[in-house]
């Protein structure tokens, strides 16, 4: 079903080192018109690499990103990038001018109040509390009508109560809208909560190990659910390998 | 002008004024005036019309200098921190200046350019305050956060507004900074130059004083050169301070 959706942006064959690392080796993966896709992975396997060289921040060694010019991208940050001078509202516009919508007072009003922050849009942000900057952060991305978001973990840092809201309000946001995401984590549950496709990438230079499919209606989704519960163990069983085996006798442990 | 950081003040400044006037009781004007006289010899210097003269031709000298110092500063630092070549070309050299004694710069315009009216002052001035803006505005353009820049990169702002909107604003305070704590070394210069080698202005009244024993006269310039500095330092800089940090977190 999701495979007649046209691709929006490619990595073909990507490569990148740093010095004598090789971070992104092989790195082939698709994303879809109006498709949440995840790239999992665990700390350390190129996913804020895949981020920074997708928004230009770096170039590639080699191979290629395929995507339109026109295609409008956004990008959320994994520590909240706002304007320590400019207020919430001034942030948003900050970015909005760039697309000529600084006029779009509705839309940043709609977005205020979708994230709860209404009352602080004169704010600036040292007078925000850490889960009220990342929420300005994910707001400032939607608020530039963007074809495609890229979020770098964006729930990293966060409580769990702060995390499960922005997590709805991502989903909200998506499903009304059909804007296309793509979300970088480290976290195999938020990854099967929230995609729709899931690219899992596991040590460095080691490329794409598995694209997985997950076509259960989102707001239905529960982590016991069995389907899930079953892609769980698969991914889980990806990350162990990677695991290096201990390599100690475990007796001489003991002496600690 | 934060009043809580003065009513602490005018309390040890109640207690100076006591303690000087205790000392002076027991010595001879000469050594040491009392507040009554220096306050007498303010006086004569107010009404004279020389205060006044005096004092235009030091913040005249002191202002032509510190402006010159701060264009210079500023165009450094900039081409600094854009030529990494020119960085590593001349940074030694502002160290270099920076660590000459101000004695040593003294005499040596003093050979240049002789006992003259403006260009001796103005000299030392530049040279003193001129590091100080320098050192103070590059660090701040070296500790710039480039993740912000990075982001308005990434959303495609052009780079005219980067530099208005991202740079602008983050440097300011740390030009404020370096505005504040040249000027202080600028005024001070200033009078520095005056007393060793002009023959106008506010040092060179503290060196008239000082030839013909006029203590109480040297302790009335004081006064007057101290409260100008306090009112740039506490009244202008202070709100300048205030207004371009006010997105900071206190």
């Amino acid at each position: 079903m999701t495979e007649k959706k046209a691709k929006i942006l490619e990595f073909e064959n990507a490569k990148k080192s740093y010095d004598q690392l090789t971070v992104l080796k092989n790195l082939n993966l698709n994303v879809y018109q109006g498709e949440i896709t995840c790239l999992l992975g665990p700390s350390g396997s190129g996913k804020t690499t895949v981020f920074r060289t997708a928004a230009g921040m770096e170039e590639l060694d080699e191979g290629e990103i395929i995507k339109k010019d026109s295609l409008r991208l956004a990008y959320v940050f994994q520590e909240p990038r706002l304007l320590p001078w400019k207020t919430a509202e001034e942030n948003l516009i900050f970015v909005q001018k760039n697309y000529n919508l600084e006029k779009e007072s509705k839309l940043r009003e709609l977005l205020f109040n979708l994230s709860g922050l209404s009352n602080f849009k004169n704010s600036y942000p040292h007078e925000l509390s850490g889960g009220m900057k990342q929420r300005l952060e994910l707001i400032r991305a939607f608020a530039v009508k963007a074809d495609l978001v890229f979020l770098d973990e964006p729930l990293k840092s966060l409580d769990m109560k702060t995390k499960y809201n922005l997590r709805k309000m991502i989903t909200l946001i998506q499903k009304e809208s059909g804007i296309s995401l793509f979300f970088i984590t480290h976290d195999p549950e938020e990854a099967l909560l929230l995609a729709d496709r899931i690219y899992i990438l596991a040590g460095e230079g080691s490329g794409i190990k598995k694209e997985m499919l997950i076509k259960k209606d989102r707001s239905q989704r529960k982590i016991s659910d069995p389907e899930l519960y079953q892609k769980l163990e698969e991914i889980m069983a990806i990350f162990t390998d990677l695991v290096a085996e201990f390599e100690v006798d475990q007796k001489d442990l003991k002496e600690l | 002008m934060k009043n809580s950081i003065f009513k602490p003040f005018y309390l040890v400044l109640i207690i100076l004024i006591l303690i000087w006037e205790q000392a002076a009781a027991g010595l001879n004007s000469l050594i040491l005036p009392s507040v009554g006289e220096s306050l007498r010899a303010l006086h004569q210097i107010a009404v004279s019309g020389v205060l006044y003269s005096s004092f235009m031709i030091t913040l005249r000298r002191t202002l032509i200098a510190y402006s010159l110092a701060v264009i210079t500063g500023v165009v450094l630092a900039l081409l600094m921190h854009r030529f990494k070549y020119f960085k590593r070309s001349f940074r030694p050299l502002i160290t270099m200046i920076q660590a000459t004694p101000p004695v040593v710069w003294i005499a040596l315009a003093v050979i240049w350019f002789g006992v003259a009216e403006d260009l001796t002052p103005i000299f030392l001035i530049f040279i003193v305050s001129m590091p100080v803006i320098f050192v103070n505005l590059f660090q701040g353009i070296e500790d710039l956060n480039t993740e912000l820049v990075e982001m308005a990169e990434a959303y495609s702002t052009p780079r005219l507004r980067i530099i208005k909107e991202i740079y602008f604003p983050a440097l300011l305070p740390a030009l404020v900074s370096a505005l504040s704590i040249a000027f202080a070394f600028a005024w001070k210069s200033s009078v520095f130059a005056e007393f060793i080698g002009s023959s106008s202005g506010i040092g060179y009244q503290l060196s008239r004083a000082n030839s013909m024993l006029a203590t109480d006269s040297l302790f009335a310039w004081t006064i007057i050169l101290l409260l100008f500095m306090i009112f740039v330092e506490y009244y202008l800089l202070e709100k300048l301070k205030a207004r371009v940090s006010r997105w900071k977190n206190d």
